[in-house]
């Protein structure tokens, strides 16, 4: 049997769910389960699949929770990255620095209790995940979600007062749940990940920002420097032949020592820019003339995916952000954030 | 030229040194083709953070203020178009709220995402 408790908890978590995934991706984290899975839709799937479940303990909540984590916290977001020397982070990462802060802040309840916050009036710290495989050693790494409500703003009249003359447009108001994640591993690398707009309301940078004051108490600035993404936005122009089989490109950008620019998109989506000897001709000649690549958007293969898959990466915005537009798993998010790092270096 | 204006600021500046020498060394490539690239060279905020390895925002702007007080660069602001054409003016206060875009013929609204920060070498 579930508590009351349990069960408007469990509700909360399937309504994340709904909203940050597919029906099917639930239903095959099911199927890992051994749980039936047939339903019409998602209240189907709920009452007659995911309930039962976990009134029979095929289920439990941490199951659901594990699984929102997956599907909400990667992909269908901007990263921008920094480095800091491996010292400081193993400085940071001290359980101890990490306990203490939290209990100034009225967060220590996090560490065994994540919130499960819908729709938060303000930017809040949900989730402290200090990742400490071998308790005789120092932390792996340290993850602080923070979700948020931002306002969709869609346009839903255009109108002229007939007194004034005045064009008046109006937009209606929603709001959708964002999840922002920042992670500091044992290297020293951090990033912070932040969750596409519908609207593009603000820069990424600005966003950014925001997200780094929330988290400041526990990663300060200090001892930070940005990750520049130039060398692998140039690297993977000049040796695109050597990367055939692992990327394809669909729109790049130049820009040389004295503000020329340039851009060259494939004709769509779909196609691969780097068969194009002419534009690629183009681009060389302009990079072999003090240009320097300004934004590579490209598509990354999967490997062992069948049916074969790609994955949209953008880096381009600011020097050290790169995107991943598309939902993912954490799995393919962590190879396309090593395919860049690969290419930076 | 351009050693002789850098070295006082490299002097003064130990902190920011490297960078500044960086910065240096850039130039001496062009100066060392005859320099008649001086002039055209337009370099941004993302330019100079490489070419410096600034390492933070924050540090680059100290740079960048080191260089402009200091007359090697001057900044100046360009309006960048929907069609891609970019308008000059020399400040903020400068720029309209509503620019006529060149490439298109056409009227748009200037938002602070269309303004691009550009720096040219202080020749004169």
């Amino acid at each position: 049997m579930l508590s009351d408790d349990d069960q408007k908890l469990a509700k909360i978590l399937f309504g994340l769910l709904k909203n940050a995934t597919s029906q099917a991706v639930v239903k095959e984290f099911l199927r890992t389960k051994g749980i039936p899975v047939s339903a019409q839709n998602w209240d189907d799937l709920y009452e007659k699949r995911i309930e039962p479940a976990l009134k029979d303990k095929k289920l439990a909540l941490k199951d659901l929770r594990d699984l929102l984590q997956q599907v909400e916290e990667f992909g269908k977001q901007h990263s921008f990255l920094f480095q800091c020397t491996e010292e400081r982070a193993i400085g940071l990462l001290s359980p101890a620095r990490i306990a203490s802060i939290a209990a100034a802040e009225g967060l220590s309840g996090l560490f065994t209790h994540p919130l499960d916050l819908e729709m938060p009036d303000e930017a809040t710290i949900v989730d402290i995940r200090l990742y400490r495989p071998d308790p005789q050693k120092t932390p792996v790494s340290l993850t602080i979600k923070v979700v948020e409500s931002r306002d969709i703003n869609r346009l839903s009249a255009v109108e002229t007062d007939p007194a004034t003359g005045e064009l008046i447009r109006r937009y209606a108001t929603t709001k959708k749940r964002a999840v922002n994640i920042v992670h500091l591993d044992h290297t020293g690398l951090l990033e912070f990940r932040i969750a596409s707009q519908d609207n593009q309301a603000k820069k990424y940078s600005e966003l950014l920002w925001v997200l780094k004051n929330k988290v400041r108490k526990f990663l300060p600035d200090d001892g930070f420097a940005e990750v520049s993404l130039s060398p692998a936005k140039n690297k993977i122009l000049r040796e695109r032949d050597n990367l055939s089989q692992e990327i394809r490109y669909s729109n790049s950008t130049a820009r040389n020592e004295f503000g020329a620019q340039m851009q060259i998109t494939s004709a769509s989506v779909d196609e691969n820019l780097s068969s194009d000897e002419g534009s690629m001709s183009a681009l060389d000649r302009f990079l072999e003339r003090d240009g320097e690549v300004t934004g590579a958007n490209i598509y990354v293969k999967l490997p062992d995916s069948d049916p074969p898959r790609e994955l949209r990466l953008l880096i381009s915005g600011e020097r050290n952000e790169f995107a991943v537009t598309v939902a993912c798993s954490a799995g393919e998010y962590e190879y396309v954030r090593g395919k860049v790092i690969a290419f930076n270096t | 030229m351009f050693a002789e204006k850098l070295s006082p600021l490299i002097r003064n500046h130990p902190d920011e040194a490297e960078g500044l020498r960086r910065l240096a060394s850039f130039i001496q490539g062009y100066e060392s083709q005859g320099g008649e690239a001086l002039p055209r060279i337009r370099l941004n905020p993302n330019r100079m953070f490489d070419i410096m390895q600034a390492g933070t925002s924050a540090h680059l702007a100290i740079l960048i203020n080191i260089l402009v007080t200091g007359q090697i660069i001057k900044r100046f602001l360009i309006v960048r178009c929907p069609s891609g054409e970019g308008l000059p003016f020399q400040s903020y206060g400068d720029i309209p709220e509503i620019v006529r875009d060149p490439g298109m013929d056409a009227e748009f609204e200037v938002l602070a995402a269309n303004v691009e920060p550009t720096y040219r070498l202080v020749l004169d």
